[in-house]
């Protein structure tokens, strides 16, 4: 369950160096080094669910100012697809879980940094055709359906969990 | 869903999403190793699932910040 992850703020224009590597690193290179460290023991096992949290701000759409967020969560579907398809034969599954904006505390930490709280959670509410943001225990029910054997025959896929926002107002 | 004979890893677990996936896991009976960089935070959450099947991992997998791995398994 690779879960580790930044937000950063702004437009590609924004982005500094130091920012775009420290998220690659994060958002990344992380999921990179554990599965790296646990895929030895699922081989040896023959069977082994890898699920990792990337975002529906990734190649599935985009939003305002998630230039390096955007970018890395897209990384995390390659990442995803890449490893799916070289274990498959293997037994082991590789998913990738991508939700919308998601209640928790990095999202009232955001909220907060924008100076507006109210304003900002509305306008968060507001991209979500459902009328709500999600709470984090509805995308935890998914990762444990990924890891277990009622997912047996899904690898390599993108989890939409977004309240509607892919699919449109 | 008994995922009762499964080990899970989960990062970041110390709050937000990992700490849900973390605390639904141990309820449905899987044996979870945790890590987080907020060790405070993360022992507080062990603390709160001590009941479960809990097993409290402090190394982090990947520290960005002296840019190595340090990943192991209990």
């Amino acid at each position: 369950m690779n879960c580790a992850g930044i937000v950063n703020h702004g437009s590609i224009l924004d982005a500094s160096d130091e920012e775009f590597s420290f998220a690659v690193d994060l958002n990344i290179k992380s999921m990179f080094h554990s599965i790296q460290a646990a895929l030895p023991g699922m081989i040896e096992q023959g069977q082994g669910s890898i699920v990792n949290i990337a975002s529906v701000v990734s190649s599935i759409l985009a939003a305002p100012d998630r230039f390096i967020y955007g970018t890395t969560k897209a990384a995390v579907v390659g990442l995803t697809k890449s490893v799916a398809r070289d274990y498959v034969k293997y037994g082991i599954r590789c998913n990738c879980i991508c939700p919308g904006t998601v209640d928790t505390p990095s999202l009232h930490e955001r909220l907060r940094n924008t100076g507006n709280y109210t304003r900002a959670l509305q306008d968060f509410t507001d991209r979500q055709p459902m009328g709500r943001i999600a709470n984090a225990i509805e995308i935890a029910s998914l990762a444990r359906y990924l890891a277990s054997d009622e997912s047996a025959f899904t690898t390599g896929q993108t989890h939409v969990i977004d309240g509607g926002w892919a699919n449109g107002a | 869903m008994n995922l009762e004979s499964k080990t899970i890893f989960v990062t970041a677990a110390a709050q937000g999403i990992g700490r849900a996936i973390a605390e639904v896991f141990v309820s449905a009976g899987a044996k979870v190793t945790a890590t987080d960089v907020n060790l405070p935070l993360l022992y507080r959450l062990s603390m709160g699932l001590k009941l479960y099947n809990w097993t409290l991992q402090i190394n982090l997998p990947y520290n960005p910040l002296s840019g190595r791995s340090n990943l192991m398994f209990l």
